[in-house]
């Protein structure tokens, strides 16, 4: 059975009925036990899975580190939605320019975080950094769903290959970091900073890849996966961190606190604590990932970060961070709180 | 007729809504079955990561029913069937 056959971990209850049900196929009933029986082995790989994670976590936080560089891999689906798709080989050479890009630009995220932030892959012990390409039929997406990378091709109009876009690769890479920090809840102020800080090391790692500073950057999200329809219709990018709420987005923002939407996506309120990183990034002028990204970088790995945490204890973490980095220069700490100030945080 | 509609709520880097429909009668047994196993579910299933999670909604004569499922729950097929809409 596929791993994506719908009778893949439903209840067991459930799978007992279905192959109970003698209005369905002789061989969808029998899909439906085989997995019915499956499921309590599965129920405990989950299980230890889970125990693992923790482990490796409890590991991370005593800062051992167990490899020099992460493994890069990329896998092709085909077009189809089992993952994690065929192995790639020497993705790096690949005639595949989707494999090719995806190798590289991988590696370079692995590196920017190594080379700014001194930290080992994701969970910041070498962890295999995993990516599945051509992932469905025209698939819309790119994603990270816990343990990989998932980019679909889009589907030629509204958008194209979402491996295109670096900073797309440098945020979605990013949620692993956040999974294995703070660990950021993803819903209501929690999601929105989860979406945010995505955003925010994915346009730093862009602006890194360019040797660009704050003030040449264009603060674009995803501006290189744009199809032509959405192109023709005057969208030039996913969001716009200088300007959350231009016309040009295809998902425009709140960029003031007074305009957040309670319950909403993720996506729309990380706006907020977007441009805040902008504008503390063109407050305090040069390379952003030398000061204000060691700043984020700081309060998203700090001890008191908490998965429920909201923008003003974010805000907090950043200030503090400001001071203990830069304890001689009191205007990054002036422009850390002059920018979440004008965010209305 | 009875059809299933599908919409993409959230998740990934696409800030885009997407939906789509496809009449119930065209689903193969498997995949009936397993969106059937969706709507028995009594709790929420809980997303990996950032992945993106749909709406499934089922319409009937006798009325609707929704319910939440995540990417790697989405029976094969049924996620192609989502198209995006621009603003």
């Amino acid at each position: 059975m596929a791993t994506r056959s719908g009778c893949f971990i439903v209840p067991k209850s459930v799978l007992d009925r279905l192959a109970r049900d003698a209005s369905l196929k002789q061989a969808t009933r029998t899909a439906c036990r085989a997995t019915a029986q499956m499921e309590v082995s599965w129920r405990e790989l989950r299980g230890a899975h889970g125990l693992a994670a923790q482990a490796h976590l409890g590991t991370a936080l005593a800062g051992v580190s167990l490899a020099g560089a992460p493994a890069i891999t990329v896998a092709n689906c085909h077009g189809s939605t089992s993952l994690p798709g065929t192995p790639v080989p020497n993705p790096g050479s690949s005639t595949d320019a989707t494999a090719k890009r995806c190798f590289i630009e991988t590696t370079a995220v692995a590196r920017f975080y190594k080379t700014c932030f001194g930290r080992n892959s994701v969970d910041n012990l070498g962890m295999t950094l995993a990516s599945s390409i051509h992932y469905g039929h025209a698939y819309n997406n790119a994603f990270w769903n816990g343990t990989q990378m998932i980019y679909g091709d889009g589907d030629q109009q509204i958008f194209v290959d979402f491996t295109r876009s670096n900073d797309v690769i440098g945020h979605e890479l990013t949620h692993g970091v956040t999974q294995f920090t703070a660990g950021l809840d993803y819903a209501d102020e929690p999601g929105a900073l989860n979406e945010s800080v995505s955003d925010c090391f994915g346009a730093m790692f862009r602006q890194w890849r360019a040797g660009q500073a704050a003030s040449t950057a264009d603060w674009l999200i995803g501006s290189g996966i744009i199809g032509p329809l959405a192109a023709k219709k005057g969208y030039t990018c996913l969001r716009d961190m200088a300007n959350p709420g231009a016309s040009h987005c295809l998902s425009k923002q709140p960029s003031h606190y007074s305009q957040y939407v309670p319950g909403g996506d993720p996506h729309d309120n990380s706006g907020i604590p977007n441009h805040a990183f902008y504008l503390i990034a063109m407050g305090i002028g040069g390379r952003s990932w030398s000061t204000i990204g060691r700043i984020w970088y700081a309060a998203l790995t700090s001890p008191s970060a908490k998965p429920s945490m909201g923008f003003k204890a974010f805000k907090k973490l950043t200030a503090a961070a400001a001071k203990s980095l830069f304890p001689g220069n009191s205007a990054v700490y002036a422009e850390v709180v002059k920018g979440w100030k004008a965010v209305g945080v | 007729m009875d059809k299933l509609l599908i919409e993409r709520k959230r998740g990934g880097i696409n800030p885009l809504k997407g939906r789509g429909e496809i009449p119930t009668a065209s689903l193969s047994d498997a995949t009936r079955a397993a969106v059937e196993a969706h709507f028995q579910r009594r709790t929420k299933a809980a997303p990996h990561g950032n992945e993106p999670v749909y709406l499934l909604t089922r319409v009937t004569a006798a009325g609707k029913e929704s319910v939440e499922v995540p990417e790697h729950l989405m029976p094969a097929g049924l996620v192609g069937a989502v198209k995006d809409e621009l603003p």
